[in-house]
Protein backbone atom coordinates (compact mmCIF):
# COMPACT_ATOMS: atom_id res chain seq x y z
CA UNK A 1 0.00 0.00 0.00
CA UNK A 2 2.81 2.32 0.93
CA UNK A 3 4.60 1.54 -2.31
CA UNK A 4 1.46 2.23 -4.31
CA UNK A 5 1.01 5.61 -2.65
CA UNK A 6 4.64 6.52 -3.22
CA UNK A 7 4.53 5.50 -6.89
CA UNK A 8 1.25 7.39 -7.37
CA UNK A 9 2.80 10.48 -5.80
CA UNK A 10 5.87 10.09 -8.04
CA UNK A 11 3.65 9.75 -11.09
CA UNK A 12 1.67 12.83 -10.06
CA UNK A 13 4.88 14.82 -9.54
CA UNK A 14 6.17 13.70 -12.94
CA UNK A 15 2.97 14.72 -14.70
CA UNK A 16 2.78 18.01 -12.87
CA UNK A 17 6.33 18.91 -13.93
CA UNK A 18 6.58 17.41 -17.42
CA UNK A 19 3.10 18.19 -18.69
CA UNK A 20 3.44 21.99 -18.42
CA UNK A 21 6.99 21.73 -19.75
CA UNK A 22 5.62 20.01 -22.81
CA UNK A 23 2.62 22.32 -23.37
CA UNK A 24 3.59 25.79 -22.13
CA UNK A 25 6.32 26.60 -24.68
CA UNK A 26 3.99 25.68 -27.55
CA UNK A 27 1.70 28.65 -26.96
CA UNK A 28 4.46 31.31 -26.80
CA UNK A 29 6.21 29.78 -29.81
CA UNK A 30 3.02 29.97 -31.89
CA UNK A 31 2.41 33.48 -30.64
CA UNK A 32 6.02 34.47 -31.34
CA UNK A 33 5.83 33.11 -34.86
CA UNK A 34 2.53 34.89 -35.50
CA UNK A 35 4.02 38.17 -34.34
CA UNK A 36 7.18 37.66 -36.37
CA UNK A 37 5.10 36.95 -39.47
CA UNK A 38 2.97 39.99 -38.80
CA UNK A 39 6.07 42.17 -38.38
CA UNK A 40 7.58 40.75 -41.59
CA UNK A 41 4.34 41.32 -43.48
CA UNK A 42 4.01 44.82 -42.02
CA UNK A 43 7.39 45.72 -43.50
CA UNK A 44 5.99 45.18 -47.00
CA UNK A 45 2.94 47.39 -46.42
CA UNK A 46 2.57 51.09 -45.75
CA UNK A 47 3.62 50.41 -42.14
CA UNK A 48 7.10 49.62 -43.47
CA UNK A 49 7.13 52.94 -45.26
CA UNK A 50 5.64 55.19 -42.61
CA UNK A 51 6.39 53.44 -39.27
CA UNK A 52 9.48 51.37 -39.85
CA UNK A 53 10.98 52.34 -36.48
CA UNK A 54 7.97 50.84 -34.70
CA UNK A 55 8.28 47.64 -36.71
CA UNK A 56 11.97 47.44 -35.85
CA UNK A 57 11.17 47.98 -32.17
CA UNK A 58 8.50 45.26 -32.36
CA UNK A 59 10.94 42.84 -33.99
CA UNK A 60 13.52 43.58 -31.31
CA UNK A 61 10.89 43.07 -28.64
CA UNK A 62 9.87 39.72 -30.13
CA UNK A 63 13.50 38.61 -30.26
CA UNK A 64 14.02 39.61 -26.61
CA UNK A 65 10.79 37.81 -25.65
CA UNK A 66 12.07 34.67 -27.36
CA UNK A 67 15.31 34.88 -25.37
CA UNK A 68 13.44 35.51 -22.12
CA UNK A 69 11.07 32.60 -22.78
CA UNK A 70 14.11 30.39 -23.36
CA UNK A 71 15.66 31.69 -20.14
CA UNK A 72 12.49 30.91 -18.22
CA UNK A 73 11.61 34.55 -17.56
CA UNK A 74 8.04 34.06 -18.66
CA UNK A 75 6.57 37.03 -16.90
CA UNK A 76 8.92 39.52 -18.60
CA UNK A 77 8.61 37.67 -21.91
CA UNK A 78 4.81 37.82 -21.75
CA UNK A 79 4.97 41.58 -21.13
CA UNK A 80 7.34 41.89 -24.07
CA UNK A 81 4.93 40.00 -26.30
CA UNK A 82 2.17 42.37 -25.27
CA UNK A 83 4.43 45.32 -25.99
CA UNK A 84 5.34 43.85 -29.39
CA UNK A 85 1.65 43.37 -30.23
CA UNK A 86 0.89 46.95 -29.29
CA UNK A 87 3.91 48.20 -31.23
CA UNK A 88 2.63 46.39 -34.32
CA UNK A 89 -0.83 47.87 -33.77
CA UNK A 90 0.81 51.25 -33.30
CA UNK A 91 2.77 50.81 -36.55
CA UNK A 92 -0.44 50.07 -38.46
CA UNK A 93 -2.29 52.98 -36.83
CA UNK A 94 0.64 55.38 -37.33
CA UNK A 95 1.02 54.35 -40.97
CA UNK A 96 -2.68 54.83 -41.62
CA UNK A 97 -2.58 58.20 -39.87
CA UNK A 98 0.51 59.42 -41.75
CA UNK A 99 -0.81 58.20 -45.09
CA UNK A 100 -4.12 59.94 -44.51
CA UNK A 101 -2.41 63.12 -43.30
CA UNK A 102 -0.28 63.16 -46.44
CA UNK A 103 -3.39 62.74 -48.55
CA UNK A 104 -5.10 65.52 -46.61
CA UNK A 105 -2.07 67.77 -47.11
CA UNK A 106 -2.02 67.06 -50.85
CA UNK A 107 -5.75 67.66 -51.25
CA UNK A 108 -5.55 70.80 -49.09
CA UNK A 109 -2.76 72.12 -51.28
CA UNK A 110 -4.75 71.32 -54.43
CA UNK A 111 -7.82 72.99 -52.95
CA UNK A 112 -5.78 76.12 -52.13
CA UNK A 113 -4.55 76.25 -55.71
CA UNK A 114 -8.10 75.88 -57.01
CA UNK A 115 -9.36 78.55 -54.62
CA UNK A 116 -6.56 80.89 -55.72
CA UNK A 117 -7.53 80.27 -59.34
CA UNK A 118 -11.17 80.90 -58.53
CA UNK A 119 -10.19 84.14 -56.80
CA UNK A 120 -8.26 85.22 -59.91
CA UNK A 121 -11.36 84.46 -61.99
CA UNK A 122 -13.47 86.51 -59.58
CA UNK A 123 -11.10 89.44 -59.81
CA UNK A 124 -11.11 89.14 -63.59
CA UNK A 125 -7.40 88.40 -63.85
CA UNK A 126 -7.85 85.04 -65.51
CA UNK A 127 -10.50 85.99 -68.01
CA UNK B 1 32.42 51.63 20.52
CA UNK B 2 29.21 49.61 20.20
CA UNK B 3 27.22 52.83 19.99
CA UNK B 4 29.47 54.08 17.22
CA UNK B 5 28.90 50.91 15.18
CA UNK B 6 25.20 51.14 15.86
CA UNK B 7 25.07 54.78 14.62
CA UNK B 8 27.10 53.93 11.50
CA UNK B 9 24.84 50.99 10.65
CA UNK B 10 21.74 53.10 11.24
CA UNK B 11 23.11 55.87 9.00
CA UNK B 12 23.90 53.36 6.27
CA UNK B 13 20.39 51.90 6.54
CA UNK B 14 18.84 55.39 6.34
CA UNK B 15 20.99 56.28 3.30
CA UNK B 16 20.19 53.06 1.51
CA UNK B 17 16.47 53.23 2.29
CA UNK B 18 16.40 56.89 1.14
CA UNK B 19 18.06 55.90 -2.11
CA UNK B 20 15.61 53.06 -2.61
CA UNK B 21 12.72 55.34 -1.70
CA UNK B 22 13.92 57.85 -4.31
CA UNK B 23 13.89 55.09 -6.97
CA UNK B 24 10.44 53.95 -5.87
CA UNK B 25 9.12 57.49 -5.87
CA UNK B 26 10.48 57.99 -9.38
CA UNK B 27 8.69 54.88 -10.66
CA UNK B 28 5.55 55.82 -8.78
CA UNK B 29 5.66 59.30 -10.31
CA UNK B 30 6.14 57.81 -13.78
CA UNK B 31 3.14 55.55 -13.25
CA UNK B 32 1.02 58.45 -12.04
CA UNK B 33 2.10 60.64 -14.96
CA UNK B 34 1.26 57.87 -17.41
CA UNK B 35 -2.09 57.27 -15.76
CA UNK B 36 -2.86 60.99 -16.01
CA UNK B 37 -1.88 60.98 -19.71
CA UNK B 38 -4.12 57.99 -20.39
CA UNK B 39 -7.10 59.67 -18.74
CA UNK B 40 -6.43 62.94 -20.59
CA UNK B 41 -6.41 61.08 -23.90
CA UNK B 42 -9.54 59.16 -22.83
CA UNK B 43 -11.34 62.51 -22.70
CA UNK B 44 -10.62 63.00 -26.41
CA UNK B 45 -11.82 59.66 -27.77
CA UNK B 46 -15.38 60.93 -28.53
CA UNK B 47 -16.83 57.48 -29.05
CA UNK B 48 -13.85 56.12 -30.97
CA UNK B 49 -14.03 52.42 -30.05
CA UNK B 50 -10.58 51.50 -31.35
CA UNK B 51 -8.98 54.30 -29.36
CA UNK B 52 -10.98 53.29 -26.29
CA UNK B 53 -9.71 49.72 -26.69
CA UNK B 54 -6.13 51.01 -26.94
CA UNK B 55 -6.62 53.02 -23.78
CA UNK B 56 -8.01 49.93 -22.03
CA UNK B 57 -4.80 48.15 -22.99
CA UNK B 58 -2.82 51.08 -21.59
CA UNK B 59 -4.79 50.88 -18.33
CA UNK B 60 -4.19 47.11 -18.16
CA UNK B 61 -0.49 47.69 -18.70
CA UNK B 62 -0.47 50.24 -15.89
CA UNK B 63 -2.29 47.73 -13.70
CA UNK B 64 0.43 45.16 -14.48
CA UNK B 65 3.03 47.78 -13.65
CA UNK B 66 1.31 48.48 -10.33
CA UNK B 67 1.21 44.76 -9.55
CA UNK B 68 4.86 44.37 -10.44
CA UNK B 69 5.69 47.43 -8.36
CA UNK B 70 3.90 45.97 -5.33
CA UNK B 71 5.09 42.42 -5.81
CA UNK B 72 8.65 43.22 -6.83
CA UNK B 73 9.88 44.77 -3.60
CA UNK B 74 12.53 42.75 -1.83
CA UNK B 75 13.09 42.51 1.93
CA UNK B 76 9.38 42.27 2.76
CA UNK B 77 8.51 45.45 0.91
CA UNK B 78 11.26 47.61 2.42
CA UNK B 79 14.04 46.86 -0.05
CA UNK B 80 14.83 47.74 -3.62
CA UNK B 81 12.76 46.48 -6.56
CA UNK B 82 14.05 43.27 -8.06
CA UNK B 83 15.65 43.72 -11.51
CA UNK B 84 12.93 41.57 -13.05
CA UNK B 85 10.18 43.69 -11.49
CA UNK B 86 11.91 46.87 -12.69
CA UNK B 87 12.09 45.44 -16.18
CA UNK B 88 8.45 44.43 -16.09
CA UNK B 89 7.45 47.90 -14.92
CA UNK B 90 9.53 49.52 -17.67
CA UNK B 91 7.96 47.25 -20.31
CA UNK B 92 4.48 47.91 -18.93
CA UNK B 93 5.13 51.66 -18.97
CA UNK B 94 6.37 51.41 -22.57
CA UNK B 95 3.27 49.37 -23.42
CA UNK B 96 0.97 51.96 -21.84
CA UNK B 97 2.82 54.79 -23.60
CA UNK B 98 2.69 53.05 -26.97
CA UNK B 99 -1.00 52.12 -26.55
CA UNK B 100 -1.80 55.74 -25.66
CA UNK B 101 0.12 56.95 -28.71
CA UNK B 102 -1.84 54.46 -30.83
CA UNK B 103 -5.10 55.81 -29.40
CA UNK B 104 -3.95 59.32 -30.31
CA UNK B 105 -3.12 58.12 -33.83
CA UNK B 106 -6.61 56.67 -34.19
CA UNK B 107 -8.19 59.89 -32.87
CA UNK B 108 -6.08 61.89 -35.31
CA UNK B 109 -7.09 59.49 -38.11
CA UNK B 110 -10.78 60.14 -37.43
CA UNK B 111 -10.16 63.90 -37.30
CA UNK B 112 -8.14 63.78 -40.54
CA UNK B 113 -10.89 61.70 -42.18
CA UNK B 114 -13.45 64.37 -41.25
CA UNK B 115 -11.10 67.08 -42.52
CA UNK B 116 -10.56 65.19 -45.77
CA UNK B 117 -14.32 64.84 -46.17
CA UNK B 118 -14.76 68.57 -45.65
CA UNK B 119 -11.94 69.28 -48.12
CA UNK B 120 -13.53 66.99 -50.69
CA UNK B 121 -16.87 68.79 -50.31
CA UNK B 122 -15.19 72.18 -50.66
CA UNK B 123 -13.22 70.77 -53.60
CA UNK B 124 -16.47 69.81 -55.33
CA UNK B 125 -17.94 73.28 -54.69
CA UNK B 126 -14.84 75.12 -55.95
CA UNK B 127 -14.51 72.78 -58.93
CA UNK B 128 -18.15 73.48 -59.84
CA UNK B 129 -17.61 77.23 -59.65
CA UNK B 130 -14.40 76.98 -61.63
CA UNK B 131 -16.21 74.95 -64.28
CA UNK B 132 -18.77 77.72 -64.59
CA UNK B 133 -16.04 80.33 -64.90
CA UNK B 134 -14.19 78.22 -67.45
CA UNK B 135 -17.35 77.74 -69.48
CA UNK B 136 -17.92 81.49 -69.34
CA UNK B 137 -14.32 82.06 -70.39
CA UNK B 138 -14.71 79.63 -73.29
CA UNK B 139 -17.95 81.36 -74.26
CA UNK B 140 -16.24 84.75 -74.15
CA UNK B 141 -13.39 83.46 -76.31
CA UNK B 142 -15.91 82.05 -78.75
CA UNK B 143 -17.74 85.38 -78.83
CA UNK B 144 -14.44 87.22 -79.35
CA UNK B 145 -13.76 84.92 -82.30
CA UNK B 146 -17.24 85.64 -83.61
CA UNK B 147 -16.62 89.36 -83.16
CA UNK B 148 -13.42 89.15 -85.19
CA UNK B 149 -15.27 87.20 -87.88
CA UNK B 150 -18.03 89.80 -87.81
CA UNK B 151 -15.49 92.59 -88.22
CA UNK B 152 -14.00 90.81 -91.24
CA UNK B 153 -17.46 90.23 -92.70
CA UNK B 154 -18.37 93.86 -92.03
CA UNK B 155 -15.30 95.02 -93.94
CA UNK B 156 -16.14 92.66 -96.78
CA UNK B 157 -19.70 93.99 -96.76
CA UNK B 158 -18.45 97.55 -97.00
CA UNK B 159 -16.22 96.58 -99.92
CA UNK B 160 -19.17 94.84 -101.60
CA UNK B 161 -21.34 97.90 -100.99
CA UNK B 162 -18.71 100.14 -102.59
CA UNK B 163 -18.46 97.72 -105.52
CA UNK B 164 -22.26 97.68 -105.79
CA UNK B 165 -22.39 101.47 -105.78
CA UNK B 166 -19.80 101.55 -108.55
CA UNK B 167 -21.71 98.91 -110.48
CA UNK B 168 -25.00 100.79 -110.03
CA UNK B 169 -23.44 103.95 -111.43
CA UNK B 170 -22.00 101.92 -114.29
CA UNK B 171 -25.42 100.36 -114.89
CA UNK B 172 -27.00 103.82 -114.88
CA UNK B 173 -24.39 105.10 -117.32
CA UNK B 174 -24.90 102.11 -119.57
CA UNK B 175 -28.67 102.46 -119.34
CA UNK B 176 -28.35 106.10 -120.40
CA UNK B 177 -26.14 105.15 -123.29
CA UNK B 178 -28.54 102.40 -124.26
CA UNK B 179 -31.46 104.81 -124.16
CA UNK B 180 -29.55 107.19 -126.31
CA UNK B 181 -28.73 104.35 -128.68
CA UNK B 182 -32.39 103.35 -128.79
CA UNK B 183 -33.42 106.92 -129.54
CA UNK B 184 -30.81 107.11 -132.27
CA UNK B 185 -32.07 103.83 -133.67
CA UNK B 186 -35.61 105.16 -133.70
CA UNK B 187 -34.44 108.35 -135.32
CA UNK B 188 -32.51 106.31 -137.82
CA UNK B 189 -35.59 104.25 -138.58
CA UNK B 190 -37.63 107.40 -138.98
CA UNK B 191 -34.97 108.85 -141.23
CA UNK B 192 -34.84 105.67 -143.24
CA UNK B 193 -38.59 105.76 -143.61
CA UNK B 194 -38.41 109.43 -144.63
CA UNK B 195 -35.64 108.55 -147.08
CA UNK B 196 -37.80 105.77 -148.49
CA UNK B 197 -40.76 108.13 -148.77
CA UNK B 198 -38.59 110.70 -150.46
CA UNK B 199 -37.22 108.07 -152.77
CA UNK B 200 -40.78 107.01 -153.60
CA UNK B 201 -41.78 110.62 -154.09
CA UNK B 202 -38.72 111.23 -156.16
CA UNK B 203 -39.49 108.24 -158.30
CA UNK B 204 -43.09 109.43 -158.70
CA UNK B 205 -41.98 112.91 -159.63
CA UNK B 206 -39.35 111.58 -161.97
CA UNK B 207 -41.97 109.44 -163.64
CA UNK B 208 -44.32 112.42 -163.76
CA UNK B 209 -41.58 114.61 -165.19
CA UNK B 210 -40.74 112.07 -167.80
CA UNK B 211 -44.40 111.86 -168.73
CA UNK B 212 -44.66 115.62 -169.04
CA UNK B 213 -41.40 116.09 -170.92
CA UNK B 214 -42.85 115.15 -174.41
CA UNK B 215 -45.71 117.53 -173.83
CA UNK B 216 -43.27 120.29 -173.15
CA UNK B 217 -41.36 119.40 -176.24
CA UNK B 218 -44.60 119.73 -178.34
CA UNK B 219 -46.04 122.67 -176.57
CA UNK B 220 -43.47 124.55 -174.72
CA UNK B 221 -45.98 126.16 -172.57
CA UNK B 222 -44.74 126.94 -169.21
CA UNK B 223 -47.28 125.39 -167.09
CA UNK B 224 -47.35 126.63 -163.53
CA UNK B 225 -45.78 124.14 -161.05
CA UNK B 226 -47.90 123.45 -157.99
CA UNK B 227 -46.49 124.74 -154.70
CA UNK B 228 -46.32 121.34 -153.01
CA UNK B 229 -44.29 119.94 -155.92
CA UNK B 230 -41.88 122.86 -155.64
CA UNK B 231 -41.29 122.14 -151.99
CA UNK B 232 -40.65 118.47 -152.70
CA UNK B 233 -38.11 119.32 -155.34
CA UNK B 234 -36.29 121.67 -153.02
CA UNK B 235 -36.05 119.01 -150.48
Amino acid sequence: MRNVIISACMALICFSTFAPAATVPVVPETRLQQLEQRAAKGATTTAGEYANELLDAAKQCIAEARINFSAGKESVATRQLELATIQLNAADAKAAEKELLEKVAVRRSELKKLEARLERFRQGEDN
Amino acid sequence: MKWRYLILISAWCVTVSTAFAADKNKISAQLEAMRSTVETVAGKTEGNREAAADLDQARNALRYADDSFKAGKSMFGFGDLTPEAEKEIKISLDTAERATATALSRIEYVRATAELEAIEKQFAVVTGKLKLFEERKAEMERLRGEEIKCQVISKELETIKAEKTALVSQVEQLSGERNRADKLKIEQLELSRTVDELKTENARLTALQEKQTPEIKTAPVTAPVPDDQKKTIKK
